[in-house]
């Protein structure tokens, strides 16, 4: 692994984020103290892990980014749970027999936050599909 | 009843009026709440002007307890010489945690230039010795044997 700059900053946040977990206090959940270091510590190591072999570096400018916000959103609020999104606000529920077009791809990757880069989409099924799955099954 | 309280208020005013020449952080301890495990007083932690007797022996029996409570790290099979990387099976981002812990222990920090250059125990240690200027385990080379033997007496009588 070639030393450059990006590799030391991407250490210096994974030090951060430790850090951060070593002194964080929950302030809604007070019991629930440890339980928020953990799950800080175990997100931080899961998600480094799992992106370890980007290699574009716009791609790991992005992930420094989205690492930083997490960062500063979880100080922010108090919270270090993402909140999660499922659909851009505009757009219809996802049906699978549709056509999409390229764009429409696109827009939908530019419109999820920043700070949920690392989570894989799970396109969930409508209740009815669902419920027919499971019938067959 | 109004003027009984401003009577008490001044009062307690008038006790607390010779405390402020004294410095602040001794007024009364008062718990920091750190996390659950390390609840501190005020007072107990060290300062800048505090001098701790750093020694070999005690650097690396907490050095090695640190990494002994990693849970990443097999106690059994851990020894000063043991590589992090090959022998252990750990990540540049475990050394990064571990770094992370021994500057929480030592009250230091330690930059990642540094920590990028940790292979085994036994540098994190020499790291923290060249740090503290403890150096009574390293052998003078350029010392004669007589002089050696003196050395190590007035050491061993200084200590006991």
């Amino acid at each position: 692994m070639s030393k450059n700059l990006t590799y030391f900053r991407v250490l210096q946040l994974y030090k951060r984020i430790i850090k951060l977990s070593h002194s964080w206090q929950a302030i809604d959940h007070p019991s629930k103290t440890y339980e928020e270091q953990k799950y800080i510590r175990n997100e931080a190591r899961e998600l480094f892990r799992k992106n370890k072999h980007v290699t574009d570096p716009t791609e790991i400018e992005e992930h420094i980014r989205e690492g930083e916000a997490r960062i500063e959103l979880a100080c922010h609020y108090r919270n270090p749970y993402p909140r999660l999104v499922n659909l851009p606000t505009y757009s219809l529920p996802p049906s699978h027999n549709r056509i999409r077009f390229k764009s429409e791809y696109e827009i939908e990757h530019i419109s999820r936050p920043i700070y949920l880069k690392s989570y894989e989409i799970k396109e969930e099924l409508s209740d009815s599909e669902e419920q027919s799955k499971t019938n067959q099954s | 009843m109004l003027s009984s309280t401003i009577r008490l208020l001044m009062r307690s005013a008038s006790l607390m009026r010779p405390m402020i020449t004294v410095r602040p952080l001794s007024i009364k301890p008062t718990l920091m709440n750190l996390n659950e495990k390390r609840k501190l007083l005020i007072n107990e932690i060290p300062r800048r002007w505090s001098h701790v007797h750093y020694t070999y022996p005690m650097i690396e029996s907490r050095v090695m307890l640190l990494l002994r409570l990693f849970d990443k790290i097999d106690p059994n099979s851990l020894k000063l010489d043991s590589r992090f990387v090959q022998d252990l099976g750990l990540d540049s981002l475990d050394i990064v945690e571990i770094t992370a812990a021994v500057e929480d222990e030592f009250w230091t920090e330690i930059p990642e230039v540094d920590s990028d250059h940790f292979t085994t125990p036994r540098n994190i240690i020499q790291y923290l010795c060249d740090k503290y200027d403890v150096y009574e385990h390293i052998e003078p080379i350029s010392a004669g044997k007589e002089y050696l033997k003196e050395a190590k007496e007035a050491a061993d009588r200084a200590h006991h």
